[in-house]
């Protein structure tokens, strides 16, 4: 009988950084075996065919592996995982530190704190761990894992490069904001930190004389978040800000391409996958130094110190959008960073360690 | 790794330290308080509605299993006048016991309907950025299309002109 090679996520979705990820292993895990994929909550309908109900998952036989990527605490999922009989691979995305939800939403704020307990639990009971990045591979020796391998399985910065610009979107942005505007890409979530982009704009515009728009885009997760980024946007004079919410892949690689710079002042990330995709459609990237970021961007971008808050973070953007010079530089070593990322290699060597277990 | 072996990184965070001197003092903590504000207020406020939105669901739960307790499916009852007379007494009775859960019933939903709304206007307000947005896109459009209309229509006046086709 076929080997039976699984997949699990916590969630789904179109466009989402963990989905994608996943989904480009599959064609590599098919070497090993019959390969799919698997959600906790139910999947959109839209991708029913590539990523199915984790209730249709098989129970597995002790040749069987499974592939969990671990950003997220399920019980359900959790009990799942203990039960499989055959061999474990966890692959690491990271798990938000639960301090920036306490206050805000109790239930998300506990399935990040199973998620950690999770990661605990799993450490005897793994045969293989993964981590995309050297930051999230420390929280996995810290919780007893051996042998973490630290690679962004998966990650295709390029995956936007070849898509055409979306020109009606260019001439609307250009008669909003003639003067362009800088980008900020991420889940609408707290520790993301937008309303921070949004202090950044405001400083641009009303004391640094910069007449810069900023569009927000990223996938609601937190609808008080939203809320109260709308009201910071509001209590704010002399502004100008546009929240797209989630936008297809064509519109945000225009948005990359025709902006002046790509912002990411994110309190945590587990690795980084919009600034590698927007150094690669050619933006200059300004990021400030937390979670991976800084060994995601590496010398491609703009790393500030995370102690800087929005008059200085202001100050940084006017002086690399105002200087032709340095934004030439800096779209180069964007360039050039991307270029140290191979899709099809990451996931050739992760199946060759995944076949090393068997 | 390091930006500040990197001497283009450093050299623009320097200029950027010198530039944000020039800032107002304390803008930065006044925008940053500002925020987190706004963000405790909107909690407070969603949990306010949650709990009223979940009281009052509990109050037309509890109204609504009232009434199905308290209403007969059936009634069968002997003959004789005095019997009726009382059954029709209690029957009355009854019919206006449940007028009035009716009516209670009604206000509670009514309620429940005004806090959905009040919630609704809230998420309205934010999506109204991007309502307006796209309802400008779809203005720009229809005027386009307006003006290629008429751009058609006056070619066509000129064509049947030209060719003395136009007829009465």
């Amino acid at each position: 009988m076929t080997r039976q090679i699984i997949q699990v996520l916590a969630g789904a979705s179109e466009g989402d950084a963990i989905t994608n990820m996943a989904l480009r292993m599959v064609s590599g895990l098919s070497r090993l075996g019959s390969a799919r994929t698997f959600s906790v909550h139910e999947p959109p309908e839209s991708m029913r065919t590539i990523v199915e109900p984790l209730e249709d998952a098989p129970l597995g036989r002790r040749e069987d592996i499974l592939v969990y990527h671990l950003s997220y605490g399920n019980p359900d999922l959790t009990r799942f995982v203990l039960r499989w009989p055959g061999r474990l691979v966890v692959m690491y995305h990271n798990v938000t530190p639960v301090e920036h939800f306490l206050d805000l939403d109790e239930q998300f704020a506990m399935g990040l704190a199973w998620g950690r307990e999770e990661v605990r639990i799993l450490a005897d009971r793994t045969d293989l761990a993964f981590a995309c990045s050297e930051f999230s591979a420390r929280d996995l020796r810290i919780a007893g894992y051996r042998n973490v391998t630290t690679e962004a399985v998966g990650v295709d910065p390029r995956r936007l490069d070849d898509l055409d610009l979306d020109t009606e979107l260019v001439r609307k942005l250009d008669s909003w904001s003639p003067e362009g505007y800088v980008v900020s890409v991420g889940q609408l979530l707290p520790h993301k930190r937008h309303d921070l982009s949004v202090s950044v704009a405001h400083a641009l515009r009303t004391y640094l004389r910069r007449d810069l728009g900023m569009v927000i885009v990223g996938r609601t997760r937190h609808e008080g978040y939203l809320e109260a980024l709308v009201s910071h946007i509001d209590s704010l004079p002399d502004i100008r800000v546009t929240i797209l919410g989630l936008v297809s892949d064509r519109e945000l690689a225009t948005l990359y391409r025709t902006s002046v710079c790509y912002l990411n002042m994110s309190d945590h990330e587990g690795f980084g996958i919009p600034p590698l995709e927007a150094m690669s459609c050619g933006a200059a990237v300004v990021v400030r130094d937390n979670g991976a970021l800084l060994e995601t961007v590496g010398d491609g971008g703009l790393v500030l110190p995370n102690s800087w808050g929005p008059d200085r973070i202001a100050a940084a953007v006017a002086e690399v959008v105002g200087d032709d010079d340095l934004l030439g530089e800096l779209r180069r070593r964007g360039q050039r960073r991307v270029r140290t990322f191979d899709v099809d290699r990451s996931v050739s060597q992760f199946v060759a360690q995944v076949e090393q277990i068997l | 790794m390091n930006h500040d072996d990197d001497p283009l990184y450093a050299r623009i965070q320097d200029r950027a330290a010198s530039a944000a001197e020039n800032l107002p003092a304390g803008f930065s903590e006044e925008l940053e308080g500002s925020f987190t504000q706004i963000m405790r207020e909107s909690h407070r406020e969603r949990r306010v509605h949650d709990e009223e939105l979940l009281a009052l669901i509990e109050v037309t739960k509890i109204k609504l299993n009232s009434q199905r307790s308290g209403a007969p499916i059936e009634s069968r009852l002997p003959g004789g006048r005095l019997l009726h007379r009382a059954a029709k007494r209690v029957v009355a009775r009854h019919i206006v016991h449940l007028s009035n859960q009716i009516q209670e019933i009604l206000v509670a939903q009514e309620q429940l309907i005004e806090t959905l709304a009040a919630r609704l206007m809230i998420m309205e307000k934010r999506e109204a950025r991007l309502i307006t947005d796209l309802t400008q896109h779809v203005i720009d459009r229809l005027t386009m299309l307006e003006r290629v209309e008429s751009e058609l229509a006056s070619i066509r006046d000129g064509m049947s002109t030209t060719d003395g086709s136009t007829t009465k």
